[in-house]
């Protein structure tokens, strides 16, 4: 129960993520311009902070963006092909995205151990913590992409309809 | 096995695969076959996002959104309906001019589409625009903004060739104009073919109105380039500065913005900025296998070959960024192929700052067409319109904006003569 609890969350997981990490990075951004200019107290640290927050929006997003098949494609063999070949297609480019993001889930855990013991230049945190979002970005991509595959291969199921 | 992993990059993307995914497909082919380890790879994707003049794509497209829902975007496009709403195309026109204004605001492509087509292009559909002349209307007039001041690009460009970057923002306002200038034209003669509608001509009044209600907006570009230009922030600070004074301007004065209006610009955040960075970001990993192979350098020793005239080379390098441009997006290009480049143009005589204007819209000129164009992709998504309908309606756009580009190759002056007169730069 608890575990379907959590996995139910899991698509909203990616937005709280990424909306957390863009405002989280604007706020150091500002206030390190804040200290430096009006405090004339600079930051050390604010610019390897706001990129480290940013690897998390971004791979964070990358899963937002999948779950609304929002990722840059070209659509050129829409315009080809009939409907079944559209699902088809369809089909394809979600399980060829979902394979990667086994591929990265798999290699970043691999790369988070490696870089565990190393440390940003100007803050005391492990490098892992930077590493740590392709794993957890293309975890959350390849379970929001289950749905959207069980939909196409459910349209396949249903055969032609009227507009092919 | 270049020609299987570029064979295998083609096929994926003409069968509809996301290209950040089959530019990771094709990198990870050559590191396969390569014995290089994937976890190279992974920490390659990584360090590709962990880029501090990156993040400034977020903030201006933040900074975009907040703008087009606290009321700001909507003041600065009644301003320039006020100025220029009565000329044939009304509503395209608009569309420019809302561009050239707000290019001295955001400095990304990306985010000016976003903004500025966010509203217009709606607008455009409902008095009967077609949806793909509307996405090229907005993606043609976007490409504004990374070269009137400030601009990202030219913050890259400058920090490789080692140039002025003041000394580039300001040789940058004079070929942003005359590309504003030149959309215009051809927006004109195309909306006289197709009768296009046209509004009636303000009163004076009406245009002092609607510069009154945009004052704040108009605003936001002297905080910006004041900023920059007097080293209060950098150029990625400012376009955080420029959400916080969006937002602030949007809750506390118009009050057009509230709490509950974060999720919605978050979520419009996310959608518009993150596919056209995981394409970099996989393009980063893709430039190690473009330099192992040392493609650019081929590129160049190519150039080189041709000719010793500077004029030449001038134009073999833009024809150069121009196929890359066709081909890939145009942050790479700048990182990858622009150091390669430079010791071509020093020896040619070829001045920087002229070479970097004109690398940008070039590289500019290839985000409108397929199979990459990031302009184009955005622009589509917002007028759910297909490529192919976009890439019909934008040849004329193109050619004015070729026409503009190899005008400012020609005549270096037109480039050269604000930073010559305000920074006494003599190259």
């Amino acid at each position: 129960m608890w575990l379907r609890a959590q996995l139910a969350q899991a698509p909203k997981l990616d937005f709280l993520l990424a909306s957390a990490s863009l405002v989280v990075m604007t706020l150091i951004a500002l206030t390190a311009v804040f200290f430096r200019f009006v405090l004339n107290d600079p930051f050390i640290w604010s610019d390897e902070a706001v990129k480290l927050v940013f690897a998390w929006f971004c791979f964070s997003g990358m899963s937002v963006v999948a779950r609304h098949t929002m990722h840059l494609r070209v659509d050129v063999i829409d315009h080809l092909t009939g409907q079944r070949m559209q699902r088809l297609l369809r089909l394809f480019a979600n399980l060829f995205v979902a394979g990667t993001a086994v591929l990265l889930f798999v290699t970043g855990v691999q790369l988070c151990i490696i870089q565990a013991g190393n440390q940003f230049a100007s803050m005391p945190i492990s490098r892992a913590w930077s590493f740590a979002s392709l794993p957890v970005g293309a975890s959350l991509m390849a379970y929001n992409l289950l749905p959207l595959l069980r939909e196409d291969l459910l349209a396949l199921r249903q055969g032609p309809n009227e507009e092919d | 096995m270049l020609e299987i992993s570029f064979a295998v990059l083609a096929l994926l993307i003409l069968l509809g695969v996301p290209i950040a995914f089959a530019l990771m497909a094709s990198t990870i082919i050559f590191f396969v076959s390569n014995d290089l380890s994937l976890v190279g790879f992974a920490h390659r994707t990584v360090v590709g996002s962990e880029n501090f003049v990156l993040t400034a794509v977020p903030f201006f497209v933040f900074a975009a959104v907040i703008m087009n829902t606290g009321g700001l975007t909507r003041r600065i496009i009644a301003f320039a309906d006020s100025l220029i709403g009565h000329w044939p195309g009304s509503l395209a026109q608009v569309n420019i001019g809302a561009s050239i204004i707000n290019s001295g605001i955001t400095g990304s492509s990306l985010a000016d589409a976003a903004g500025v087509g966010g509203i217009v292009i709606p607008e455009m559909v409902k008095k009967g625009y077609s949806r793909a002349f509307s996405a090229v209307i907005t993606a043609a007039s976007a490409t504004i903004g990374p070269v009137v001041p400030p601009s990202i690009a030219f913050v890259i460009y400058g920090s490789i060739a080692g140039v002025s970057i003041g000394s580039l923002f300001l040789a940058g306002a004079i070929p942003g104009l005359l590309v504003g200038v030149a959309l215009m034209i051809a927006t004109r003669f195309i909306a006289v073919r197709r009768n296009y509608e046209r509004g009636p001509k303000p009163s004076l009044r009406a245009i002092l109105v609607g510069f009154k209600d945009a004052i704040l907006a108009l605003g936001m570009p002297v905080l910006i380039l004041g900023g920059i230009g007097f080293g209060v922030f950098t150029p990625t600070e400012a376009a955080a500065v420029a959400c916080g004074y969006a937002f602030l301007v949007s809750t506390v004065i118009f009050r057009e913005f509230k709490l509950r209006d974060i999720p919605t610009v978050c979520h419009n955040t996310i959608i518009y900025a993150t596919p056209p960075l995981l394409i970099i970001i996989a393009m980063s990993a893709f430039s190690v296998m473009l330099a192992w192979l040392q493609i650019p350098q081929q590129l160049t020793e190519f150039v080189l070959a041709l000719s010793s005239d500077p004029t030449v080379i001038l134009f073999c390098v833009l024809a150069t960024f121009l196929v890359l441009g066709f081909l890939t997006d145009g942050f790479p290009i700048f990182f990858l192929v622009t150091p390669m480049l430079l010791p071509v143009a020093l020896h040619s005589n070829i001045d920087l700052v002229h070479l970097g204007v004109l690398i940008t819209m070039t590289v500019l000129l290839g985000n409108l067409t397929p199979p990459f164009g990031l302009l184009m992709f955005l622009s589509c998504n917002i007028a759910h319109c297909s490529i192919v309908e976009f890439t019909r309606e934008a040849w004329p756009y193109i050619l004015a904006m070729a026409i503009v580009i190899v005008t400012l190759a020609l005549f270096p002056e037109i480039v050269l003569w604000l930073p010559q007169v305000v920074m006494g730069y003599s190259g």
